[in-house]
């Protein structure tokens, strides 16, 4: 088999797809409009011999940048829209409802990972989350080291992987 | 599906490796020495990158946490430890400049250790870690006192509800005191709720034993296990057991309100502990209307225009209260 851009997609489009569909809230629909743009940039993509080293590793690495553009987006969009936007954002739910189960179920692992941490961890994890404290500044609320900080947080990050194992 | 050109072994150290990069590199902090390491890291393997990647989308993931009622919960006690970290320290250099002071004080304080307070404002919750590992979930405008001796964990709950979920110390039990009624266990978990006069214990855990005095001081007591409840009034004269509510306590733990066949008037008092607009019943034949269903705390204008909707009833709003009357 040739190796083209369009060989090496449709060898990982279906897992992709699943991938995809766990770790973006708008469900199917955003997850097909990401695998396209994958595709896209797959295309773009002038080394395909480099790529053949670990052909999956490459693929999903574009397609998890574009979600954590993705995330990122929303995230900027939200801040501006405020609560209206929890209204905008499920027009069509009867559709595709395999949608919401999937990211809600990713969510609920990500929760659960969070919920399970050490108190302290989680404590770490959640103020520099939601209320974006820097380390150095939960390092001095908290009299720890920023160092320890750190290693709070890389322990959290390695129990939200964890959660979802079986799918990254 | 990780185990493409590599073993589960190898993914896992990348993945966390991965975890370790992001952590440092979320540190504004980092040097320029750390940042050019990472990018070497995350060059020398395609694998590196995805897995840098995937710990960032999973980061931004999380941020759709933020309404989650456990997360807000956790976030508040987090904030709470914060502050009281920030008084510590205070505390702290104040007593390294009167040391003499601070020696006296300390031995009075382990003779008979300061209670500490603990309360919520109207439709704020707040989840209280206690030292032995227990802890208790403080419901809308609730105040409690905690004092823990060698002997004894004593919980005075002074108004309002609260959920204990509590750690096994065989050698010493967990007394809940409520008005003059008290609740105490070795490792369970229970709800106590003290409004209008009333004392509810809802057990979901384990066994609590369950003591009480009438207005006439007679000594009532009773052992109450998983799954039962009792609901005794002031005027009491005897204990009943009843099945416990667990819809109702699921619910409030989540925000949410629960009624299922419940009056107007049981409803709308539930409802008006957790808002300070509060809602008024003006004809008294609508009292006894049922009500079901399940209400956010935190959204009084659904949960009025639902009693619109389903209790063919008028709403207006006046000077800071909401008024229902017949249509």
């Amino acid at each position: 088999m040739p190796l083209t851009a369009e060989n090496l997609y449709n060898t990982y489009r279906a897992s992709l797809l699943k991938y995809l569909i766990g770790m973006l809230p708008g469900g199917r629909q955003d997850a097909l409009e990401i695998l396209h743009e994958t595709y896209i940039r797959l295309l773009q993509h002038e080394d395909l011999e480099r790529i053949q080293q670990n052909p999956r590793a490459y693929i999903f690495t574009i397609a998890t940048n574009l979600v954590t553009d993705w995330l990122r987006r929303r995230h900027s969009r939200r801040q501006d829209f405020h609560d209206s936007f929890d209204e905008l954002e499920f027009p069509c739910d009867e559709m595709t409802p395999i949608r919401a189960l999937n990211w809600e179920q990713s969510l609920a692992q990500l929760k659960q990972a969070l919920m399970g941490l050490p108190t302290l961890t989680r404590q770490i994890f959640l103020l520099s989350r939601f209320d974006e404290l820097t380390y150095p500044e939960i390092a001095r609320e908290l009299n720890i080291s920023t160092r320890t900080v750190e290693r709070h947080m890389s322990s959290a990050f390695h129990a939200l992987q964890q959660s979802l194992e079986d799918f990254l | 599906m990780n185990t493409h050109g590599s073993g589960q072994h190898s993914s896992h150290s990348i993945r966390s490796q991965a975890a370790d990069w992001l952590a440092q590199m979320q540190n504004p902090d980092a040097t320029p020495e750390t940042r050019d390491a990472f990018e070497q890291w995350r060059n020398a393997d395609i694998r590196h990158a995805l897995a840098f990647e995937q710990c960032r989308s999973l980061w931004l993931m999380t941020q759709e946490l933020k309404n989650d009622a456990d997360i807000q919960r956790e976030l508040d006690s987090a904030r709470a430890r914060k502050k009281s970290n920030a008084r510590n320290n205070r505390w702290y250099m104040f007593a390294a400049a009167a040391t003499f002071l601070v020696i006296s004080v300390g031995v009075f304080f382990q003779r008979s250790p300061q209670p500490i307070e603990y309360s919520t404002a109207i439709a704020e919750q707040r989840l209280i870690q206690l030292e032995d590992g227990s802890s208790a979930l403080l419901n809308t405008d609730s105040a409690l006192q905690v004092r823990f001796t060698s002997n004894k964990r004593e919980i005075l709950l002074k108004k309002g509800e609260a959920y204990f979920t509590v750690a096994k110390d065989k050698q010493r039990p967990f007394e809940v005191v409520a008005a003059k009624s008290s609740v105490r266990a070795v490792g369970t978990e229970f709800n106590v709720a003290l409004l209008n006069h009333k004392l509810t214990l809802d057990v979901t855990e384990g066994i609590v034993e369950f003591k009480t005095k009438t207005v006439t001081d007679n000594l009532l007591t009773s052992k109450v296990t998983q799954g039962e409840a009792i609901n005794f009034h002031s005027g009491d004269s005897k204990l009943v057991i009843q099945p416990a509510n667990a819809a109702r306590i699921s619910a409030w733990k989540a925000r949410k309100i629960y009624f299922s066949a419940d009056t107007l008037e049981d409803a709308i008092a539930e409802y008006n502990r957790y808002t300070r607009k509060k809602i008024v019943i003006l004809h008294d034949d609508l009292k006894h209307q049922k009500i079901s269903g399940v209400f956010n705390i935190d959204d009084t204008d659904t949960f009025i225009f639902s009693l619109e909707q389903l209790l063919d009833v008028r709403v207006e709003r006046h000077q800071g209260k909401v008024l229902i009357m017949k249509r």
